[in-house]
């Protein structure tokens, strides 16, 4: 079966240039330049992150599963790493993560959060899981007890893939010693207080440094 | 039930990294539960921290890790097994009609039912046990000015802060 991709683009050019590999190509041109690309059945598409997950949530999918374990398994062992387990415990934690990916996966919602941040947050709670000896009480998502988010902001409305490259751009365009900042705050957890202690800085550089991103 | 005092963006970022101890995780889910605005604030900020891991320079996996995953997920879940989807099923069916569900599951009593403990003042206090030994949770009860005795607010406090 072949996967047909069409568009009413004035701008066919925009994914012929992608990377798709592309055999069997008919570029039909009417007046409005409409086009329509086949591609055969053996040609690989590289399905997304999110694509895989949503696979192996639907349907169960080994194959997805196994792809998205190659594609993130050895980040979430870095994400370990950083944040000091040794490289046995990080293994360890990390085929965990995978395991509550693949009971889950069924409740996983695009329009919420990408696979990537959605994979990071099992991480997360995984790691604690399994290194506290606390619990660490959660919001319930499924509380009937929730106030309900009536007043829709920008932010919301905005595709996911919207905001993580808005907030890509802006990390990107951050100096060094201020992602460094970030990093610390966001993925390693420290209070702000705790940053200023641990590089060096003054509080109020801390919070400033993390205002322009948050 | 509107919120007036909220969190400060540095806990929620601890939260959302999961660096929070266990008396605040409770103060601060306790929170979410009631609070949209601050539920906006911790999805960007796990939207933020999804990106930094994204970027993270990957640490090469044992060889046969795949292997052992997919093992695993072949297996009972260790959850059904040892009856724990029953006991979550359970806890749903209870129902809870002040405290967001993560508060009622500590306090283990609607409140209502709480033991009170009178601290004066026409104020009642109730000590919320955890694990944790660097904060104590305390839940207060205090009775509204403004309306009747029969109406009453009731607002958690960790240390000397309320986010309620």
């Amino acid at each position: 079966m072949a996967t047909m991709l069409h568009s009413n683009s004035d701008h066919p050019g925009v994914l012929l240039a992608s990377n798709l590999a592309v055999i069997g190509l008919t570029v039909a041109r009417s007046e409005v330049m409409k086009w329509q690309v086949s591609i055969e059945e053996n040609i690989k598409v590289p399905l997304s992150e999110n694509d895989l997950l949503e696979r192996v949530g639907s349907t169960q999918d080994r194959d997805a599963f196994a792809k998205l374990f190659a594609a993130l398994g050895p980040r979430v062992k870095a994400y370990m790493m950083k944040i000091g387990s040794d490289p046995a415990l990080a293994e360890e934690i990390t085929q965990e993560t995978f395991i509550t990916v693949w009971r889950k996966a069924g409740q996983f919602d695009p329009k919420k959060a990408s696979a990537v941040t959605w994979i990071f947050t099992i991480a997360r709670n995984r790691r604690i899981d399994r290194l506290r000896k606390e619990k660490r009480p959660a919001l319930d998502p499924d509380d009937p007890m929730l106030v309900p988010d009536d007043s829709p902001t920008p932010l919301q409305n905005m595709e996911q893939s919207t905001i993580v490259e808005r907030v890509k751009r802006s990390i990107a365009d951050l100096p060094e010693d201020q992602r460094e900042v970030v990093q610390l705050s966001f993925i390693e957890g420290l209070s702000h207080q705790e940053i200023s202690d641990a590089i060096g800085i003054p509080l109020g550089t801390v919070k400033s440094r993390l205002e322009i991103i948050f | 039930m509107t919120v007036n005092h909220h969190p400060h963006d540095d806990l929620l970022l601890s939260y959302a990294a999961g660096s929070l101890s266990e008396t605040w995780s409770l103060a601060v889910a306790s929170h979410l539960s009631l609070c949209p605005e601050c539920r906006r604030t911790l999805e960007l900020a796990e939207t933020i921290g999804g990106i930094l891991f994204a970027d993270m320079p990957d640490e090469r996996m044992s060889l046969d890790a795949l292997d052992h995953v997919l093992a695993r997920i072949d297996q009972p879940s260790s959850e059904a097994a040892s009856g724990n989807t029953q006991l979550s099923l359970d806890k749903r069916a209870i129902v809870s009609t002040t405290f967001p569900r993560v508060l009622r599951e500590y306090v283990g009593h609607d409140v209502d039912d709480v033991p009170w403990k009178s601290i004066g003042g026409g104020a009642y206090q109730h000590l919320i046990e955890t694990a944790d030994k660097s904060a104590r949770a305390r839940l207060l009860r205090i009775r509204s000015r403004k309306t009747g005795p029969q109406s009453r607010t009731s607002r958690k406090r960790v240390d000397a802060r309320s986010l309620w």
